[in-house]
């Protein structure tokens, strides 16, 4: 072997590890990701005219995240079975969602979800800075290792759904 | 039984009570512990879970700085010095501990739910969410305050029952004192007499035998006294138990008063009270004193206003040289006290054996003379008296006489006054009139004229019989005619309740029976009497003829008695005629009947039978100076001068 292709080895072998550890890093982000949206869901309360049925957690294009969340399926909230349930996107598929995640980059959806979350009692759950602005009630956020969020009680209360004191208190800024 | 005096039964129960208030307060102090412990537990477990929820989205949210925040709320509860998050696997989320106290929460959440140590307790609960378990929160609470409230209230609880046993006592001291008082009233009635307040009988032979034992040591002496209380009867008969009870108390006050504080006063019973003169060894000095009670009694006493008499008759026995025991020192002073009586009342006496003989001489008479009457010892003799007109045989007097077994003849003069005393004369007196009845009927059969007979009658018979009655049916049972006997009554009767008397000597007199006065001169010498009394003899008393005719004074009297009872048309008797000159003295007197051992002894009925048949013939009147050789010839038993 080489001089050259030994370096090579050792480069690639180093960058292996790289990108080993850098996606598990990610995978951690998302768990934990998933984690805080299962427990976010346990803090909020919605009307009791909801009809019977799963508490589905709708998901936009779901990757990870919905791999992760699947981890939490089958799991009791507000006396449901927990169903993480990704969807195409359409404006019909949100009927029958107790909650969406839509992740960072899918502005449109977003949108649309806010726009439903008008007429029926849907949590819309966004990401990043700006999120809330946009057509969520709650935006998840990385800070460091740790996941933060915003409230937007406003939207909550537009939407006839509640966020317990507790959740309010933990959040990094709750808007009105 | 044995009864425990009241302090020692008071001791007992305030014991009782004190056990019971301890075993109160051991239960109530153990039972406030653990109740209040488990309060604490409580409270502290529903804090934890307090907590616990406000911290349940802290742990799903790994929110340390939250858990932080929430877990430092437990600092206003000020028991609880330390606190722990925990989450799910055990690791320590968030703690808290209050400054100064050392941690004692690890870093893994404990095993047990409560844990119970020396000064503090740690309460572990589970921090759920929709059901599910996502941490847990421990606590940990120091027990200083639990154990400074217990310490305050088993203190406040001592205080209480100290506080209530006072109370109760002082709540209860009338109860006490009543009961106490209750006992003493026992104890007093055991030795006190209930009447005068006094010491009683039993109580009185007590402090008797002390003083007599005291006596043999110091060789010194003291003087025993009976007192019975003249008069008493009376009052409680005519004026009632409640005024004699009365009478009695103020007796007894008065003695009271008017004795030194040391004697001892007794009601010894009835109407008799028993005094001890301690140290009073003198009799002169005993004697001053029953002086000074008797007048103390003379003063009447007042009751309601109107005055009660009474007096007072005292036996004395010396202690220790009158009695070697409380029996018969007792006894002896009773003796004494019975002489005293017989004296006439209010006045004293001391024991001697010469009175000790008498009384028991008088007390043997009385109880043999109830078995004579009974057995029939008694009988009847009878005294001639001579018409000194006529000489003959005119009248007779009864006379009882008593055969007694052993004693031979039991002279009058003893039994008498005994046979009055006792109230056994109204059963001699009913023997006697029973007696000659029959007599005079024997003899009237005998074919004997036969005078009448002189039938002597007490006071007492006068006063508690019907006479009448008893004359009038015991004349009656033997076919004999009123005229056929003769009351005699002595002059003192006559004196005393004069209207009564009068009343009944008219109805006898009416019936026909005759009434003589006996020992005419001896008594009042109120001669209004015999004006207004159906009297029908008189006889005049032996003393006034004893000296005839020689002494002038007697000789006046009987003249001017004579000579009176005539003028007012009654016979007159002379009793005790012994010498033939006293015969012709009375006889120029003018005196009508004689009576005395120159007309005839006192003779039992078979002798009179002779007697009266020559009394018959007129040849006495002729020879009456042979009269009474005749009579004495013949042999009439002498059985006792009259």
């Amino acid at each position: 072997m080489s001089r050259f292709s030994r370096w090579v080895v050792a480069a690639l072998f180093l960058l292996s590890i790289h990108c080993a550890e850098a996606a598990q890093d990610v995978a951690d982000e998302v768990r934990v990701k998933a984690a805080v949206i299962y427990n976010l869901l346990l803090f909020v309360d919605w009307p009791g005219d909801v009809p019977t049925g799963d508490f589905r957690l709708c998901l936009i294009e779901g990757g990870a995240l919905a791999v992760a969340l699947q981890d939490f399926a089958g799991k009791p909230i507000h006396g449901r079975r927990f169903v993480p349930h990704p969807i195409g996107g359409g404006a019909d598929e949100l009927q029958s969602c107790f909650a969406v995640m839509v992740e960072a980059g899918n502005p449109v959806a977003l949108a649309r979800a806010g726009a439903t979350a008008r007429n029926r009692p849907l949590l819309v759950i966004g990401e990043g800075t700006g999120a809330t602005d946009r057509g969520a009630m709650v935006s998840l956020a990385a800070q460091g290792s740790r996941m933060v969020f915003d409230v937007d009680l406003g939207a909550l209360r537009r939407a006839h759904l509640g966020a317990s004191s507790k959740l309010l208190r933990l959040a990094r800024r709750v808007v009105e | 039984m044995k009864v425990l005096p009241a302090r020692s039964r008071i001791l007992l129960g305030m014991l009782s009570i004190g056990s019971a208030f301890l075993i109160a307060f051991v239960v109530l102090s153990i039972e406030r512990w653990y109740g209040v412990r488990d309060e604490f537990i409580d409270e502290l477990v529903i804090q934890a879970s307090l907590v616990g929820a406000n911290a349940s989205a802290a742990l799903a949210f790994e929110d340390e700085r939250g858990a932080e925040e929430i877990v430092s709320t437990v600092t206003r509860s000020p028991a609880v010095v330390e606190a722990a998050l925990y989450r799910q696997n055990g690791k320590r989320l968030a703690a808290f501990l209050r400054s100064r106290e050392e941690a004692r929460l690890g870093s893994m959440a404990p095993a047990n739910a409560t844990t119970l140590v020396g000064s503090h307790v740690i309460v572990a609960q589970p921090v759920m969410v929709e059901g599910r378990v996502v941490g847990s929160i421990v606590l940990r609470a120091i027990l200083d305050g639990l154990y400074r409230q217990q310490l305050g209230f088993m203190g406040s609880l001592l205080l209480i029952i100290a506080v209530a046993t006072l109370v109760g006592h002082l709540a209860s001291r009338g109860l006490r004192r009543r009961m106490a008082e209750a006992e003493r009233k026992l104890e007093r009635m055991a030795l006190y007499d209930r009447v005068t307040g006094l010491t009683n009988r039993y109580a009185f032979e007590l402090a008797l035998e002390q003083t007599m034992r005291r006596h043999e040591r110091d060789g010194s002496g003291s003087a025993l006294l009976f007192i019975d209380v003249d008069g008493f009867k009376k009052v409680n008969d005519m004026l009632g138990h409640h005024v004699g009870d009365r009478v009695l108390k103020g007796i007894g006050e008065r003695l009271q008063a008017a004795l030194r504080i040391s004697d001892v006063v007794a009601r010894i019973g009835g109407d008799e009270f028993g005094v001890i003169l301690v140290g009073t060894a003198l009799p002169d000095d005993a004697a001053r004193v029953a002086e000074g009670l008797i007048k103390v009694a003379a003063e009447p006493l007042s009751l309601d206003g109107s005055p009660v008499f009474v007096g007072f008759s005292i036996g004395i026995a010396m202690i220790p040289q009158d009695g070697s025991s409380t029996e018969q020192l007792m006894h002896h002073a009773d003796l004494a006290m019975y002489h005293a009586k017989q004296m006439g009342k209010g006045n004293h006496q001391f024991f001697s054996d010469e009175i000790g003989g008498q009384v028991r001489r008088r007390l043997d008479i009385e109880a043999d003379l109830r078995v004579a009457i009974e057995q029939g010892d008694l009988y009847v003799v009878y005294q001639p008296q001579l018409a000194t007109a006529t000489g003959t045989i005119s009248g007779m007097e009864a006379l009882v006489r008593w055969r007694h077994a052993s004693r031979g003849i039991v002279s009058p003069g003893d039994f008498i006054p005994v046979a009055e005393e006792s109230g056994l004369i109204l059963d001699v007196g009913r023997f006697v009139l029973e007696q000659v009845c029959r007599d005079i009927a024997e003899l009237r059969r005998l074919g004997l004229r036969v005078p009448s007979v002189a039938v002597n009658v007490s006071a007492r018979q006068f006063m508690q019989v019907d006479v009448m009655g008893q004359v009038a049916s015991a004349l009656a049972a033997h076919g004999l005619q009123a005229e056929d006997v003769e009351i005699e009554l002595t002059e003192s009767i006559l004196m005393e309740r004069l209207e009564d008397q009068r009343a009944i000597l008219a109805r006898l007199a009416e019936s026909g029976v005759r009434i003589a006065i006996d020992d005419f001169g001896t008594g009042y010498s109120s001669l209004s009497y015999l004006k207004r009394l159906p009297v029908d003899k008189l006889k005049i008393d032996m003393s006034f003829i004893r000296d005839l005719p020689d002494n002038p004074d007697s000789l006046t009297i009987v003249v001017g008695i004579v000579g009176m009872a005539h003028a007012m048309g009654l016979l007159v008797v002379a009793e005790g005629v012994e010498t033939q000159a006293q015969r012709e003295c009375l006889a120029n007197c003018c005196c009508d009947l004689l009576q005395g051992y120159l007309v005839g002894r006192p003779m039992e009925k078979a002798a009179l039978i002779p007697l009266l048949r020559e009394s018959a013939t007129p040849a006495l009147e002729a020879a009456s100076e042979s009269l009474p050789a005749s009579v004495i010839s013949r042999g009439f038993q002498t059985i006792g001068a009259e």
